[in-house]
């Protein structure tokens, strides 16, 4: 309950204050909040499954956020940044669907 | 994301498994399961990390939307921009071919203008050749004759000799019989030339000459001679020739170069028409 709650509040800290992405950053953050989501429900689900741990999720938050980014990062040294980006993005689509599918049939039973 | 390589192993099989079911299988972290299998939940106290990670989430989630929002409103005007530019183009693109069209219907018509002005200016040439033979006002040669004729040898009275008469009624029969230029001794004949006596000379165009009176022919020398010999004149000429013994001798030549006339007077030039300046009146 905690956890949804520092969500929320992530939220409404995020659109109050609005804060100001460099510019240099900015075609990063949608790839590194796809990670972040990726992660989110990968914990999700091992909270449901019953094996959750604190030390696993925020690890694996970071790791995904920073290694997205990086991917993306140098794929746009190499100038196929955006092919890159649609390849992360699919990897990353993928696995939230198969985690969100996960936890459906625990929380319907179905 | 580690690659279920167990069960690849288990199947002894040579081919990865398809990329897909590969992602979907490693969807949740294998950690998760090492942790647990190795010890039990040991960080499960620690609520505050897990509290900042998902404060960041929240926070990296609510910054990506504000940050598609705000340029969202730019991308929208550009694709404005570039919409206006497109429909610009597009009518800069039909303004062209509306030019194109207009100057290709100005090409025919010009054309068309050109090739009727090369008709009339062919045809103005031609004209203009044929006056300017008739008249006399450029030199001519081609085949044709030479007639002379002369004085009877050792003539004694005027009647012997070759009279302005005589040289009148021999090119008047010479035009008859279908010459196209002649000059009497080098001296081109216009419809306007005259040939008079004057004291002891025969004057053509005010030039004299005198015996033998060389008459060159531009024509078909055959049919001149015959024709010559057929009218008034050529008879004339002939009982002349008879009677008092002046000569007439007639000499084809496959060239004859006749001068053009001295005299051109102007009787029926007139001013060209300004506005038509360009085609003949």
């Amino acid at each position: 309950m905690i956890a949804v709650l520092g969500l929320v509040a992530g939220v409404v800290v995020g659109l109050v204050l609005q804060p100001e992405v460099p510019v240099a950053l900015q075609p990063y953050l949608p790839i590194a909040v796809v990670a972040a989501l990726d992660a989110a429900f990968g914990g999700l689900r091992a909270y449901l499954d019953g094996i959750f741990d604190d030390r696993v999720f925020v690890v694996s938050f970071f790791s995904n956020i920073v290694i997205a980014a990086l991917i993306v990062f140098v794929g746009d040294q190499l100038g196929v940044g955006g092919q890159l980006s649609t390849g992360v993005v699919v990897v990353l689509g993928i696995r939230i669907f198969t985690n969100v599918a996960a936890i459906r049939r625990h929380v319907l039973h179905a | 994301m580690t690659p279920t390589r167990d069960t690849r192993d288990l199947h002894g099989s040579r081919h990865a498994p398809a990329l897909l079911d590969q992602i979907a299988d490693g969807a949740v972290d294998s950690d998760y399961l090492d942790v647990a299998a190795r010890e039990e939940r040991t960080g499960r106290s620690a609520h505050g990390t897990r509290l900042i990670a998902l404060l960041l989430l929240g926070l990296l989630i609510a910054t990506g939307l504000v940050q598609t929002a705000r340029s969202e409103p730019a991308a929208r005007q550009g694709r404005a921009q570039l919409l206006d530019q497109l429909d610009a183009g597009a009518d800069a693109l039909a303004e062209r071919r509306t030019r194109l069209a207009e100057l290709q219907r100005d090409l025919a018509r010009l054309t068309t203008a050109s090739s009727s002005l090369g008709l009339e200016s062919l045809a103005v040439r031609t004209e203009t050749s044929r006056a300017s033979r008739l008249a006399a006002a450029d030199g001519v040669e081609g085949p044709g004759l030479v007639v002379t004729v002369a004085d009877a040898p050792d003539a004694t009275s005027p009647r012997e000799r070759v009279l302005d008469k005589d040289l009148q009624r021999l090119v008047n029969g010479l035009w008859a019989a279908g010459a196209q230029a002649i000059a009497v001794d080098g001296v081109r004949l216009t419809a306007l030339s005259s040939i008079r006596t004057a004291g002891e000379a025969i004057t053509v165009d005010y030039r004299s000459v005198r015996s033998p009176y060389e008459v060159s022919v531009l024509g078909d020398a055959n049919a001149v001679q015959a024709g010559f010999l057929e009218t008034t004149h050529g008879r004339y000429w002939f009982e002349l020739a008879a009677a008092v013994g002046v000569t007439l001798d007639f000499a084809p030549r496959g060239k004859v170069e006749l001068p053009a006339a001295r005299r051109l007077g102007l009787r029926q030039a007139q001013p060209l028409d300004r506005e038509d300046s360009g085609r003949p009146s």
